[in-house]
């Protein structure tokens, strides 16, 4: 996985301050592959419904923070998108 | 008048015939509000999808515009934050973080493929709230440009 403890602390802090404690987040896609370089940091966040602008507020700290783009995915436990199976059988909880 | 403050009045120009655009989708999706998303027309949905293209086009072409005083005001003009943070000193925006959150917004759904049709309304009703602050950004930095450079939609009687 690249991504530092600090890194991983900054996610998981701006992740539980937007979305609160309950919230949980994955890390999936190229970030989690050790012989690649770059690329986007791509988190799946599962928690109850959001506002859209929260979203993106917490998509906005979190790029600026970490200074990497950041595609965050925000989804409610019960759902059953391919891309929420793919992110948490695949993916990392932070 | 300089090559780039030349420039800089043609960008100004085209932000005024882009605001016109704008407001006319702006206005036509504010009386479909509260959008109910079953119910609209093939019409309604052509509205709306114009309306995202043009408040994505304005806020590219106001930051554009943005960044070419920035040059002319000889200050660092990369990473865009910079333009930001220097368009917040002049007080022409509130804020880049608001900025940022406005371009986040005409990106995070697209129409043609969301379902989830109470997302898709509170997606237009925040578009549609952040373009009359768009407005007033473009205004302040018409204001700016009048005072500065003599140029512009109030260059031959500044409102202040």
């Amino acid at each position: 996985m690249r991504l530092t403890l600090e890194q991983i602390d900054i996610i998981t802090a701006n992740v539980h301050h937007y979305f609160g404690h309950g919230a949980k987040v994955w890390l999936f896609g190229s970030r989690l592959k050790d012989n690649r370089r770059g690329g986007d940091v791509d988190l799946y966040v599962e928690t109850m419904p959001q506002a859209l602008m929260q979203e993106l507020r917490c998509k906005i700290t979190l790029s600026d923070a970490l200074d990497i783009p950041v595609d965050l995915i925000v989804r409610p436990p019960d759902n059953a998108d391919p891309i929420a199976r793919l992110a948490k059988n695949e993916g990392l909880r932070l | 008048m300089t090559a780039q403050t030349d420039l800089l009045a043609r960008k100004l120009e085209h932000l005024r015939r882009m605001r016109t655009y704008l407001t006319y989708s702006h206005d036509h999706v504010t009386q479909m509000t509260p959008i109910n998303w079953s119910q609209l027309t093939p019409e309604q949905h052509q509205t709306l999808a114009a309306f995202r293209v043009r408040f994505s086009d304005f806020q590219e072409q106001l930051g554009k515009t943005m960044r070419a005083v920035v040059i002319e005001e000889e200050q660092a003009a990369e990473p865009f934050t910079a333009v930001l943070l220097y368009m917040e000193k002049l007080a022409i925006i509130d804020s880049k973080d608001r900025w940022k959150e406005m371009r986040e917004l005409r990106n995070a759904i697209n129409p043609e493929y969301e379902e989830d049709s109470a997302r898709l309304a509170e997606f237009f009703d925040e578009l549609a709230r952040a373009t009359p602050q768009l407005f007033v950004w473009q205004e302040n930095l018409e204001h700016f440009c009048s005072e500065t450079y003599s140029i512009g939609r109030y260059r031959e009687s500044p409102p202040r």
